[in-house]
């Protein structure tokens, strides 16, 4: 007797026979087999909810008879329709389906992940999580259009008379004459990027330039600079959470696929190599 | 569903994904976005708008219906990342980034149809929260022994009445609405970039008259993420179609109330409605109402001018002296490619509208045409790359860069194939808020203080006041402009006797693009008789041009060189300041009045595929652009007889 509880076939037999009971039991309850259409009790509410939704009021009796009428009909028809295989060959069907398979493997963002999680992600992608430099400024605009010729000119008088520290008001300008501890973005934003990378190296106090923007030519006097660093794990908590649970579901997704794609030998006729695709 | 088929569909999904996920995925829970409210960080409020907040207000997804089935299958989120500057890959494999991040970005993704497409995945992740359910797809990713006894368990779990609830539950699918919200959640950084709750709600009229309007909220999660976006398939108004822009706007009135919210609605592609956007009737064919107009007027401060399906500022037919608004023209047909018949460009497109609605103030109590100008993409692949014409990403993921794509057919009109080549890389909208947050951006769009660009970030000032001087174009201008006069989208009141109106402009190029042609003014009026006229000044222009005999200004010349292609800014100018007074007021007559402001020319999207692709396209294929910015108007409101 023991050995025949220990016979894997027996094992086989029970969970097969197991199985089946709950396979049967499962469609017990549903509704009707190949050629029986069960409405339920919810899609019947599903039904009145709908022309509840449209019309702002609960269907009359007759009304919801012509709702269920429809729904069976358009039941029957899909069955007919799956039954002589129409949903092959459609391009839309496929990619409806498709998509919904991919879907599934999407995973959803976790719990929040642990500090240790953030920092680790942290320290991998120093550079995605700066400070950034800060300045504070005051600048002197040349616009070159304007001066034409005398450019060249106007600028050195200009540069003279900048550093005997003379008030100089250069052309007028929508440009701010002074910044006051502006993120380097928010400089990049109102001369142009050139302009603001040029900040990093220039040295605190004197006037220095010209340098050049989008608009032209400014003499520059930076008067602090806050340099950019990395962000500490407590300023960027709620921006790694977001990207490392957004990296996070892709890998999920990407190993989704992969694991799928096991599962398939893939020939590309008239093509050179075997499909990459992703 | 009964919850026998559930759990069926569940498991079978899990045997068909051959639970394959990674353990770092176990015990998932649902995102916690709009249920733990973060402290509101303290943002800076200007006294006034200092800066220009760049965005765009049009963005669809692998979400809305029509962009999944096109093959695109980047969602809301990708959209949002790729917006703040992010690097993604397309739709179709392709690595996509912005050479400059936006501000903020409204995705808005179809209503109608919205969620049917992954009412799956959102049924999963409830699934997958449930710390049975997910142990059980762990037991069965490993297969064998494991997965048997998952089942087994589940068979008991199932006789002893015990299933976790999730398996139960009859509301266990969480819309693509609510996922989008807690996207946008994530997303939105008061101070730092704004991802507003939005959607379009899609009517195309009885046959393919496009009505389109983009629904942007004020609010965030708390105020949206209970109530779904309206659909075409509900009729909010008693008798009337639910395509019809009234149960639009019945439905905001209604949400308003119910929330404490606030919403806002942006019409688009006018030029696509076959005289349905600005007709001067009512949905049903009525004559137009005085409530028509101020429901109207209430709800949408705002039209989308510019974006991938052609500009509609203006039509050539209808302004032929203006030489700007002969490009990008789409007028063939409306969404469903029916031919127009004479007569709908002129309830298409916005200048002729902004007139059209200071007649019919008079005739209707209010003007139910009094909207100011925004720029959106509409984009179906989630990349948001109109402000880029060396990065254009084109409409669908269909559209994404290819050597053919110019010469694709893009649809099939009655009126004969539309091409590729004729999508304008165009539509973005810049805000002069107060901060960079939903509030004041939103109150910014509220009140009309927004400008549409075809994409170059130009800077546009845009004051009127009866007592600007010279002296305030050498000052602090903005100053001067908010404290003696209205900025754009503001109200005139009558004239003091004897004045006429001034404008308080400024202009500064895109720090990073190509210098200035000119300034105009635009000025629309309704004269005694009800007739309606308009009129183009030059105000400011570059390189000391001299209008001609004919009182126009000559070209500004061109640069582009084709082999590259490159432009250099050699000629335009930087900036333009300066003050315009109306030389040929009438106190008596309604106008509005908006500035315009037009690039030198530079390389349109298809010179940069030439290049890119080394293909030679038709001779009919533009390759180069004037780029410009639209602002919104002010209205001058003569005193009552």
């Amino acid at each position: 007797m023991r050995r025949l509880l220990r016979e894997p076939l027996l094992h086989f037999l029970v969970l097969g026979a197991l199985l089946f009971a709950f396979y049967g039991w499962l469609h017990r309850g549903l509704p009707g087999g190949a050629d029986e259409i069960v409405v339920t009790r919810a899609q019947v509410q599903n039904l009145e909810a709908q022309f509840a939704r449209t019309w702002q009021r609960a269907p009359a009796p007759d009304e919801l008879r012509g709702l269920i009428d429809n729904w069976v009909r358009e039941e029957i028809y899909y069955r007919e329709g799956l039954a002589m295989g129409l949903e092959h060959d459609d391009a839309v069907i496929r990619r409806r389906v498709a998509q919904k398979v991919e879907f599934m493997g999407e995973a959803q963002p976790a719990s929040p992940p642990s500090d240790a999680d953030l920092r680790s992600w942290l320290e991998a992608h120093p550079g995605k999580y700066r400070a950034a430099p800060r300045y504070s400024l005051r600048q002197v605009y040349f616009d070159p259009q304007r001066h034409g010729k005398r450019l060249d000119a106007d600028i050195e008088a200009a540069r003279t008379a900048l550093q005997k520290g003379a008030d100089v008001r250069g052309d007028s300008t929508m440009l701010p004459a002074q910044m006051a501890d502006a993120e380097e973005s928010d400089v990049a934003r109102q001369f142009g990027t050139a302009f603001a990378q040029a900040l990093e190296g220039l040295p605190i106090g004197a006037w220095q330039g010209p340098v050049k923007s989008g608009f032209g030519l400014h003499f520059v006097q930076l008067r602090a600079r806050t340099e950019g660093r990395v962000a500490t794990l407590d300023e960027a908590r709620e921006v790694l959470q977001r990207d490392l649970l957004y990296s996070r579901s892709e890998q999920a997704k990407a190993a989704y696929y992969a694991k799928l794609r096991e599962k398939y030998k893939v020939r590309v006729d008239d093509v050179e190599q075997t499909s990459q695709a992703r | 569903m009964n919850r026998n088929s559930m759990l069926c569909l569940v498991l079978a999904a899990c045997a068909l994904a051959a639970c394959s996920r990674s353990p770092t995925d176990a015990g998932t829970t649902k995102p916690q976005a709009g249920s733990t409210a973060k402290p509101a960080p303290a943002v800076t409020q200007s006294a006034h708008p200092e800066r220009v907040f760049w965005g765009d207000q049009h963005v669809h997804t692998a979400w809305s219906a029509d962009a999944g089935l096109a093959g695109a299958t980047l969602g809301p989120e990708e959209a949002v990342r790729f917006a703040r500057g992010e690097k993604v890959k397309s739709s179709t494999g392709l690595d996509a980034q912005l050479h400059r991040p936006f501000d903020w970005i409204a995705v808005t993704d179809h209503s109608d149809g919205m969620g049917t497409i992954n009412e799956l995945q959102a049924g999963n992740a409830e699934f997958m929260a449930d710390a049975t359910a997910k142990r059980w797809s762990g037991m069965m990713a490993k297969g064998g022994d494991e997965a048997l006894k998952a089942k087994k368990e589940a068979v008991s779990a199932q006789a002893t009445k015990s299933l976790p609830k999730v398996f139960t539950d009859p509301k266990w699918m969480v819309s693509a609405w609510e996922k989008t919200v807690d996207i946008m959640e994530r997303y939105n950084e008061p101070g730092r970039f704004t991802a507003f709750i939005a959607y379009e709600w899609t009517s195309n009229g009885e046959n393919g008259q496009n009505l389109h309007r983009n629904v942007i909220f004020r609010n965030g999660s708390d105020k949206t993420r209970a109530t779904p976006p309206l659909t075409t398939f509900q009729a909010m108004v008693p008798g009337r179609a639910g395509t019809d822009p009234e149960s639009l706007w019945k439905w905001l009135t209604d949400w308003e109330a119910k929330t404490g919210g606030q919403a806002l609605a942006i019409p688009h592609n006018a030029n696509m409605s076959n005289g349905w956007m600005f007709r001067q009737a009512r949905y049903d064919g009525t004559p137009l109402t005085p409530e028509y107009a101020q429901e109207r007027s209430r709800w949408e401060p705002l039209v989308e001018i510019y974006q991938f399906k052609g500009l509609s500022e203006a039509h050539p037919k209808l302004s032929p002296t203006d030489e700007f608004v002969r490009e990008g023209i789409w007028d063939t047909a409306d969404l469903n490619g029916n031919a127009k018949k004479p007569g709908d460009i002129n309830h298409e497109y916005a200048r002729e509208a902004l007139k059209n609605g200071l007649a019919l103030q008079d005739k209707l109590g209010s003007n139910p045409f009094k909207f100011g100008m925004a720029g959106g993409t509409d984009t179906h692949n989630a990349l948001s790359t109109g402000a880029e014409e060396n990065n254009f990403f084109g409409k669908f993921a269909t559209d994404e860069p290819s050597a053919h794509r110019w010469k694709d057919i893009y649809k099939k009109e009655q009126a004969g194939l539309r091409k590729g080549w004729t999508l304008t890389a165009a539509g973005l909208t810049g805000v002069w808020a107060t901060s960079n947050t939903r509030e004041a951006l939103w109150d910014a769009l509220k009140r009309k203080e927004a400008y549409a660009s075809t994409g170059p970030r130009i800077t546009v000032r845009f004051f009127a006041g009866f007592d600007f001087t010279e002296a305030d174009v050498a000052g602090d201008l903005a100053n001067a402009g908010y404290s003696k006069g209205v900025p754009m989208g503001g109200d005139l009141k009558a004239a003091p006797a004897g004045r006429a109106p001034i404008f308080l402009i400024a202009a500064a190029k895109d720090p990073e693009g190509a210098n200035l042609d000119r300034v105009q003014i635009i000025k629309g009026w309704v004269d005694a008789s009800g007739k309606t006229h308009e009129k183009i000044y030059d105000v400011l222009w570059s390189d000391n041009r001299k209008p001609g005999t004919d009182g126009k200004l000559p070209p500004v010349g061109n640069t582009v060189n084709l082999d590259g292609p490159t432009y250099t800014n050699s000629i335009g100018a930087a900036e333009f300041k300066g003050i315009f007074k109306d030389p040929a007021f009438k106190a008596g007559e309604r106008a509005f009045y908006y500035a315009r402001v037009i690039e030198i020319p530079t390389p349109r999207w298809t010179a940069y595929d030439v290049a890119r692709f080394k293909v030679k396209m038709d001779s009919k294929v533009p390759m180069v652009i004037q780029e410009r910015a639209v602002t919104s108007p002010v209205w001058y409101e003569p005193a009552k007889p």
